[in-house]
């Protein structure tokens, strides 16, 4: 039996319709519900003052401090590590069993859950090294935890970059070197970019390893070495706790603002690299 | 023959196997200075592997292997000690697809010869027009050089291509079928740029077409199976082909 072809067409096209609504539906009801509850607490003082009564009064300003120091570390350690990785297995070793092994290491690192490295990190960077409940321990954990997605994401970006860009420069006279910091990595920059940013995104959300590992202390980290509560880490202690409701979406409300915020500039920020190498 | 003194590349022996696949058999080849020399063959015969022995491009397929010597004005290339970036300095390669990268077509052509140690705006900016102009292409880029060079035609990328090869000035150029892919019309500007640039360089052609050979070259080698089959004075090979191999391919009865 053969369908119309038209039929099958218009069959395809609304199931495919159905599905991308339903997940933008999703989507939409989670943001509609974090605004109607979070947005009405989200005021200056709100932003801009100490947290009192364990959260239940007062702002969330240290943990907005927190979340920015702590992420921000993260992406600084993880960034070159992860993009250097890819770079080495991209440009400068032969597929092989050494290649095989970095790639399953990796693969095996993005599967481990993430309550599980956090108790790694706990034993390793709290105890062991000595650097206690910190924002230093939390932000070297958080950057094991997205060092696979930014290997995986650059290693893909740079090899999408056409081979015939490696070709011209070698037939120029250039060095492997100058080929892939001239050509390869800026014409990669907007799959890495993109890498990077699903990783802030990534340590913006993350609990489970930061309760183990930068504590949950509701003061101003100064030094890498203070403990640091997270903004979804706030979160997670208000509403678990029952401490506050509408502080805890207030705080939601501010985390996803800021999530939106950092990929609208990403976005910005590629299009005009885009336009400039393109 | 001729005399060591003028012979810009001399190639004995040379075998070139991809893996199991032999390429190129006993290739012996003299190459001059100020001429323009053809190499022409079916698919697979040899002749672009051959090109990318010259300058060592061939060091980036894994898996290669080779024997014979390759020597440019007396130096072997093909030692361990060679330097390859220098050597891809003085030896440029057009390949048959045009290649801009994705820069500014100032940039395209100021790129290597800045990484090459060229140091000065002034500098630069005359390398440019000149290259572009050896190029046949300035008057047609000159009020737009800051453009993408991904926006021009076919043929214009084809000839940046070229302007950019010309711009690192090297002592030879090598061609892989760099009209395959263009209209007459730049194909003929291409075979023009390169009748006014053999004063100056050695060049190597290869090509599908032997009537790009007949028309551009001064010698030239037929290769098939990897094997030399003739090489002479181009006039000659077109009129008294010498082998009833060459004779067949030039007249289209294979190939």
């Amino acid at each position: 039996m053969r369908l119309d072809p038209h039929l099958s067409q218009r069959l395809v096209k609304t199931l495919l319709w159905t599905l991308t609504g339903v997940t933008l539906l999703i989507l939409i009801f989670i943001i509609v519900d974090i605004a109607v509850k979070g947005l009405p607490q989200v005021t200056w003082a709100f932003l801009s003052q100490d947290s009192t009564d364990m959260g239940r009064a007062g702002g969330i300003f240290p943990t907005i401090v927190a979340t920015a120091y702590i992420t921000l570390l993260a992406i600084l350690l993880a960034s070159p590590l992860g993009v250097g990785t890819a770079i080495y297995l991209t440009e400068y070793t032969r597929e092989g069993w050494a290649t095989r092994i970095i790639r399953f290491g990796s693969e095996c690192l993005a599967g481990v859950p993430s309550i599980i490295l956090g108790l790694f990190g706990f034993v390793l960077f709290v105890l062991k090294l000595g650097l206690g409940w910190s924002v230093l321990s939390g932000a070297l954990t958080l950057a094991i935890m997205v060092l696979p997605i930014i290997i995986r994401t650059s290693e893909e970006a740079i090899k999408a970059v056409p081979q015939d860009y490696r070709t011209a420069c070698y037939s120029l006279g250039m060095s492997q070197w100058q080929t892939v910091t001239r050509i390869v990595l800026p014409s990669a920059l907007p799959g890495i970019t993109t890498g990077i940013m699903l990783s802030i995104g990534r340590s913006l959300g993350e609990t489970a390893v930061l309760l183990f590992t930068a504590g949950a202390a509701l003061r101003t980290p100064v030094s890498v070495f203070d403990s640091g509560r997270t903004m979804a880490v706030h979160f997670y202690i208000l509403a678990r706790e029952g401490i506050s409701m509408p502080n805890a979406y207030g705080t939601a409300a501010v985390l996803v603002i800021s999530i939106l915020l950092i990929n609208i500039a990403a976005y910005t920020l590629m299009q005009r690299l885009m336009k400039r190498y393109g | 023959m001729t005399q060591e003194s003028e012979i810009k590349i001399r190639i004995e022996d040379l075998s070139f196997f991809f893996g199991d696949f032999q390429a190129l058999d006993g290739v012996t080849l003299a190459i001059q200075p100020q001429e323009i020399f053809g190499l022409m063959g079916p698919a697979k015969s040899g002749k672009s592997t051959l090109l990318r022995v010259l300058n060592r491009m061939c060091d980036l397929i894994v898996g290669v292997r080779m024997t014979g010597g390759v020597w440019l004005d007396g130096e072997d290339i093909l030692a361990p000690d060679c330097d390859v970036v220098g050597l891809r300095r003085r030896v440029g390669l057009v390949l048959s697809r045009p290649t801009p990268l994705p820069r500014s077509i100032y940039e395209n052509l100021a790129l290597a010869p800045r990484l090459a140690g060229k140091k000065g705006r002034n500098a630069l900016d005359e390398v440019v027009e000149a290259s572009l102009k050896a190029a046949q292409l300035w008057g047609e880029v000159k009020d737009r050089l800051q453009e993408s060079a991904l926006k021009l035609s076919g043929g214009q990328q084809q000839r940046l291509c070229l302007a950019r090869t010309l711009a690192m000035e090297p002592e030879v150029i090598l061609l892989d079928e760099p009209t395959s892919g263009l209209d007459p019309i730049s194909t003929a500007k291409i075979e023009a740029t390169l009748l006014q640039l053999k004063n100056d360089y050695t060049i190597v052609l290869v090509s599908n077409n032997t009537k790009q050979i007949a028309r551009a070259t001064d010698r030239v080698a037929f290769l098939l199976m990897g094997h030399i089959i003739e090489i002479g004075d181009t006039k000659q090979v077109f009129t008294v082909p010498a082998d009833q191999k060459t004779d067949d391919y030039i007249s289209g009865r294979f190939g």
